[in-house]
């Protein structure tokens, strides 16, 4: 197997291990299915390009996840405004769409409500199954604040659940 | 109830930690506590799960990004396009003159323009980044930082078509402009050490990257380089 060969075996060995797990994460960063797709088809033309310098495949995952949240910081860096016709424009609700489909409303209101910073590390720990140690070292914090920042936003979560019932 | 395990129960319920699994054991009221978390969190992890599905042309782009760049290995239509347009860009430079590349292709020169061009404001707008921005700024480039200290301003910046990180630093008197550039760009010159009238500046090739340090003329560049060397860590 040549050397093109081998970055292109990784290369699908990443999209088939996190694609997922990258769409969902940046779907509840963005909100917005098309923005999620551009940002992902990014984060992984960004992966290939330095594929070669991934030396361990086991922190492809916290890789994958920092480009993403680069890219998602740069998508505001260079946001545009546009001014469009009201008349024209279809208004879609994405969120609406799926929180109807969801068994638990309440939870997913709950989690919008969370401040990023509370949110973020909520789902790497949550969703992405990263530790503390993981997830400090992703947002350049330390352990112990990513852990007083979890236990707060899981008793945020609790407080906001309850507010809403 | 321990405060230090209730707090972990709600944190990170899922710890194996030898005391707090002794604890969970012996107190059935953090054990609840414990139990209801973990249910919530099983709550949230089927709600992420219910995210909608990518599109088909969506899953279609991200695997034609490794098959694209095969094709560009070794389609012998690629190299019969690649030496067409060579070919074409020749003629164009020698005939037509309208030969301009798409970015500069002086590392050197390119770091003396963006550096005079963002004289008036880079570092001027005192934004002392965390050391969390920063990093996050320098994951896609495979570095990482471990000090902050004295750092005024970083950005991403596109200028004369590269990409590049830009960072200024405090140096005594002098404000010191480092770049990081990706080597993804292919320059035609690349001088170990340059200068004009105002700058005086290294390049030097790290990792996937060229690191560029530029000074005012005349500043003592071997501090500043052996501290941003001691502090700019290559990662992947």
């Amino acid at each position: 197997m040549n050397k093109e060969s081998i970055k292109k075996h990784k290369y699908e060995q990443l999209v088939k291990l996190y694609h997922g797990d990258l769409f969902r994460y940046g779907y509840w960063l963005t909100h917005d299915k098309q923005v999620t797709e551009d940002l992902v088809q990014e984060t992984f033309l960004r992966a290939w390009r330095a594929l070669d310098q991934l030396a361990d495949i086991n922190a492809a995952k916290s890789w994958l996840i920092t480009i993403l949240r680069r890219e998602n910081a740069r998508r505001f860096e260079r946001k545009q405004l546009t001014v469009v016709d009201i008349d024209d424009c279809v208004v879609l609700d994405e969120h609406a769409d799926i929180e109807a489909g969801l068994e638990n409303k309440v939870l997913a209101q709950a989690l919008d409500m969370l401040s990023i910073d509370y949110k973020e590390p909520l789902m790497l720990q949550v969703v992405m199954g990263f530790s503390g140690d993981e997830i400090a070292k992703m947002l350049g914090l330390n352990k112990n604040t990513v852990m007083t920042r979890l236990f707060r936003a899981k008793k945020q979560m609790a407080v906001l659940m309850a507010n809403q019932d | 109830m321990n405060s230090e395990f209730y707090q972990q129960a709600i944190s990170d319920p899922h710890s194996q930690c030898p005391d707090f699994l002794a604890a969970l054991a012996s107190d059935p009221q953090l054990k609840a506590v414990q139990q209801s978390q973990l249910q919530q969190e099983e709550a949230m992890l089927a709600l992420f799960k219910s995210t909608p599905t990518p599109s088909d042309s969506h899953l279609a782009a991200i695997d034609a990004i490794s098959e694209q760049s095969e094709k560009k290995q070794w389609s012998v239509n690629n190299y019969l396009a690649l030496a067409a347009s060579l070919l074409l860009c020749v003629v164009s430079i020698k005939y037509i003159d309208i030969g301009s590349p798409e970015y500069n292709q002086q590392l050197a020169s390119h770091t003396l323009n963006h550096t005079a061009h963002g004289h008036s404001y880079a570092g001027v707008i005192n934004t002392h980044p965390t050391m969390g921005q920063l990093n996050v700024q320098l994951a896609s480039y495979g570095a990482s930082i471990s000090n902050v200290d004295d750092l005024l301003w970083n950005k991403d910046c596109d200028y004369e078509g590269i990409t590049s990180a830009h960072l200024v630093y405090q140096d005594q008197n002098a404000k010191i402009n480092v770049y990081v550039v990706p080597d993804s760009y292919e320059f035609s010159e690349v001088e170990k050490v340059f200068s004009d009238d105002r700058y005086q500046g290294t390049i030097k090739k790290v990792s996937n990257n060229y690191l560029v340090i530029v000074a005012p003329k005349g500043h003592d560049l071997a501090p500043i380089s052996q501290r941003i060397n001691n502090e700019l860590h290559w990662t992947i």
